[in-house]
């Protein structure tokens, strides 16, 4: 029994739960384009990172019941999910959940020490390493996976059957079922849309990062000359809605004050609008939330130079030598 | 310091006008007073489940003492008064028992009886165990041959009569009030701390409604002693008869003391909050409010302090709060040195409750033993207590959700000063100012890995301190 009126839950655990029901919606409108490859790679996702984060709780010598308990490997292992291509191979989710638990959470000293986004990370090592085997993955406009049967997939990602080659496989299946069309509407967008706003109302995740990012998004198209229809389309492209809602607002990778975190979410947004535009890389997402999350620190300090208790002077903050104090 | 005091004086006359309680602005109001925060707002803070309701129906009852072994305390932390009792000596209500020297209020007799021993014993919320005079009570409560003493005329007799009358803050801190009298140095206010911030508690709230003649017409004498032009009450808003009972006291005695509504949000009376709420005045930390020309006292205090000053009557007893599960909650006025099992028994309390919190379930602890007595800072005995609080659970890490940050009442980020404090960074600690903590356990309480927060910056604040 809690002694505090707030609808927030009070618990790490509950709160974790809470972020993997709301990734729920998402997931299953993605599943229900894309079929089944993506609750087979949910399930990969979540089992590595289970199995990773109790080998490491095991070597680092910590508790592994108490370390798993709070949930966040189950987090982490839908965020990645979602965040890789599909369809691919195990051996590639498998080195991502490697990097996004092991060198980026725990090489930086557990839950709540790492810089970057985990996810992100994992997902940034197997763009920059296997760029030619990743790409082109089934985008949104033709979810052509939504063919394949649970057994097909699991060649696939075993890689024991030969890769499916895109054009072939379009010829032969996709417009013979008529899914090739070029407008197929980002559903899942809406779900993570729902379940980040659900967050929000919870305060789980502060809001004004998803804000911040949607808006300076849209507002650098509009300036870059695109129509406003163009700019709202684009913010559903890619992972656009879901990087947004779930990982940029990652508590642990983001400022730590309102106007901090509204630049946070600025500058990812200025970034991935920038790389989708001139960079190689077809979504930016990634190396644009790698990049800001490396600006964290910057932003709380500049933050704190900025704010001050409502009591005496500002905290001396030793940045522009003794003058900070006299202010 | 006396320009900054004037100016702040002219400052204060503008919100006079507008005493309108935080939570009925409107909507507009609201967006605004985020651009341009008034000087009398404060960010952060909790909405605690207030519990109130449980005791604060029925009226202070008294205790007798009957033939009980009472242990008076002498001791409050480092202050402690001299015992000037032989074993087996007879002493009666309100004579003296232990003696201080210029800072150390004296200890008085709560009842009757016969000196057992001075020696060791567990008050209610102190951790170790402390001087006391441990009484055999005659079961007669008879008082000792009060002299008749006028009202103190000038301060320094106000102060000699506090400190001979062994009054202390009765809010939780137990400064003693001589030194807070001596050192307000031409006070220009008076604000009586009524806020009762944390759950539970309702000892400070039967006060005001049932004594309030006595607290206005203490205020004032205050005020006209010590030439204090503006006085006021801060009450918070979830007290609304509290308000009442002294707003028609305060115009039936055609004074000019204000009652002014506090939030209903923890830590509402905490000082530096309720100055700033009640006078837009900045306590910074490491001052004392007579610095900034405030005179601040609690309400309990302000009514034994009425009692000594008008009726000779020393501090031997207090308005203590009986409440969790119990059959009979409510308040007692309770003799000091009354031993905390009998008061089990009074209350009725549940055999099957493990924990008695001792204070608020906030800033309160856990009763040390089970032999502890009553002292003068004790407010309130919470029983079967782990029905109510959120059961300890063990710390995880820090994921920098910063609900702290956003509940800080001193707007500091404790977050950061925990992993600091964790370092041992006592650079750091002192940049991120640790000494403006006023240890209100917001933090703790709010934050989803059970980071022992308060608890550290406490143990790091013993640290720092040279």
């Amino acid at each position: 029994m809690s002694l505090i009126h707030s609808p927030a839950p009070q618990r790490l655990r509950t709160l974790m739960l809470l972020v993997s029901l709301c990734l729920l919606p998402g997931t299953v409108l993605y599943a229900w384009q894309f079929g089944v490859v993506v609750w087979l790679q949910t399930f990969w996702c979540v089992l590595l990172a289970l199995g990773f984060e109790a080998g490491l709780l095991r070597l680092r010598g910590r508790n592994v019941r108490e370390g798993l308990s709070d949930l966040s490997w189950l987090v982490l292992g839908l965020i990645l999910a979602r965040a890789l291509p599909l369809l691919v191979p195990l051996w590639m989710i498998a080195l991502a959940s490697f990097a996004a638990v092991v060198l980026c959470k725990h090489g930086s000293g557990g839950l709540g020490r790492n810089r970057l986004n985990p996810a992100m990370v994992g997902l940034g090592i197997i763009a920059i390493c296997f760029y030619q085997l990743l790409y082109p993955a089934p985008s949104n406009h033709a979810p052509w996976t939504l063919a394949l049967s649970a057994e097909q997939v699991l060649l696939q990602q075993l890689q024991l059957a030969p890769r499916l080659a895109f054009d072939a496989f379009a010829g032969a299946t996709q417009l013979t079922l008529d899914q090739f069309n070029p407008i197929t509407p980002n559903l899942s967008g809406l779900g993570y849309i729902a379940g980040g706003l659900v967050l929000g109302v919870l305060k789980v995740i502060r809001i004004e990062i998803p804000l911040a990012m949607l808006a300076s998004a849209a507002l650098l198209c509009l300036a870059t000359g695109h129509s406003p229809q163009e700019s709202l389309y684009n913010l559903s492209l890619g992972g656009f809605l879901f990087t947004a809602f779930f990982i940029a607002t990652d508590p642990v990778t983001s400022p730590d004050t309102p106007a901090g975190r509204v630049l946070f979410g600025a500058i990812i947004g200025l970034l991935t609008e920038l790389i989708r535009e001139f960079g190689l890389y077809a979504d930016g997402l990634c190396f644009a939330v790698l990049a800001a999350n490396l600006l964290v620190p910057q932003i709380d300090r500049l933050a704190l130079c900025i704010q001050r208790p409502w009591y005496g002077e500002r905290p001396a903050l030793k940045l522009h030598g003794t003058g900070a104090v006299s202010g | 310091m006396s320009s900054h005091s004037l100016q702040s004086v002219e400052r204060i006359q503008l919100p006079l006008r507008a005493q309108r309680q935080p939570q009925q602005k409107p909507f507009w109001r609201r967006l605004l007073a985020i651009a341009a925060p008034s000087p009398r707002s404060w960010h952060g803070g909790l909405k605690l489940r207030g519990y109130k309701q449980l005791s604060n129906a029925t009226p202070i009852a008294p205790v007798a003492v009957g033939h009980l072994q009472l242990a008076i305390p002498l001791q409050r932390g480092r202050r402690c008064a001299q015992a000037c009792v032989e074993p087996g000596q007879y002493v009666r209500k309100g004579e003296v028992i232990g003696i201080g020297d210029g800072n150390i209020p004296w200890v008085h007799a709560s009842t009757s009886g016969t000196v057992a021993q001075v020696g060791l014993a567990f008050a209610a919320d102190s951790a170790e165990q402390v001087m006391a005079v441990i009484l055999n009570a005659d079961g007669l409560d008879e008082w000792i041959e009060r002299p008749v003493l006028g009202a103190p005329q000038t301060p320094e007799a106000l102060v000699e009569r506090a400190l001979q009358m062994g009054i202390v803050g009765l809010g939780g801190a137990g400064f003693p009030t001589a030194l807070k009298l001596a050192g307000a140095q031409q006070p220009d206010l008076l604000l009586i701390n009524g806020a009762e911030c944390e759950p539970f508690l309702t000892c400070d709230d039967r006060l005001m409604r049932e004594r309030a003649e006595a607290l206005i017409e203490t205020a004032d004498y205050l005020a006209s002693l010590l030439g204090i032009s503006l006085t006021r009450f801060g009450i918070e808003t979830n007290k609304p008869e509290a308000m009442t009972a002294l707003r028609a006291a305060a115009r039936q005695a055609r004074t000019r003391v204000e009652i002014c509504p506090l939030p209903a949000r923890y830590p509402a009376g905490g000082q530096p909050l309720m100055i700033k709420s009640l006078s837009g005045r900045n306590l910074a930390p490491g001052t004392l409010p007579a610095d900034i020309g405030v005179l601040a006292l609690n309400v309990a205090t302000l009514y034994a302090l009425g009692r000594a000053v008008f009726h000779a009557e020393p501090l031997i007893s207090r308005v203590l709060t009986l409440t969790g599960g119990c059959e009979h909650p409510g308040n007692v006025e309770v003799p000091l040195g009354y031993p905390v099992s009998e008061l089990r028994k009074i209350a009725g309390a549940d055999p099957a409750g493990q924990l008695t919190q001792v204070g608020g379930p906030m800033m309160g602890q856990p009763l040390p033993d089970p032999a502890a007595v009553i002292s003068k800072t004790s407010s309130c005995l919470i029983f079967a207590a782990e029905r109510y609080l959120p059961a300890a659970e063990p710390a995880g890490s820090c994921i920098r959700c910063t609900r702290c940050v956003d509940v800080c009442p001193m707007s500091l980020r404790p977050l950061d000063l925990y992993s600091a404090a964790e370092r041992k960074d006592h650079a750091t600690l002192q940049t991120l100012r640790l000494d403006a903590c006023i240890e209100c356990g917001s933090c703790s309480s709010t934050c989803p890995s059970n980071l022992p927060l308060r608890e550290r910056f406490r143990q790091s604040k013993t640290e720092l301190r040279p």
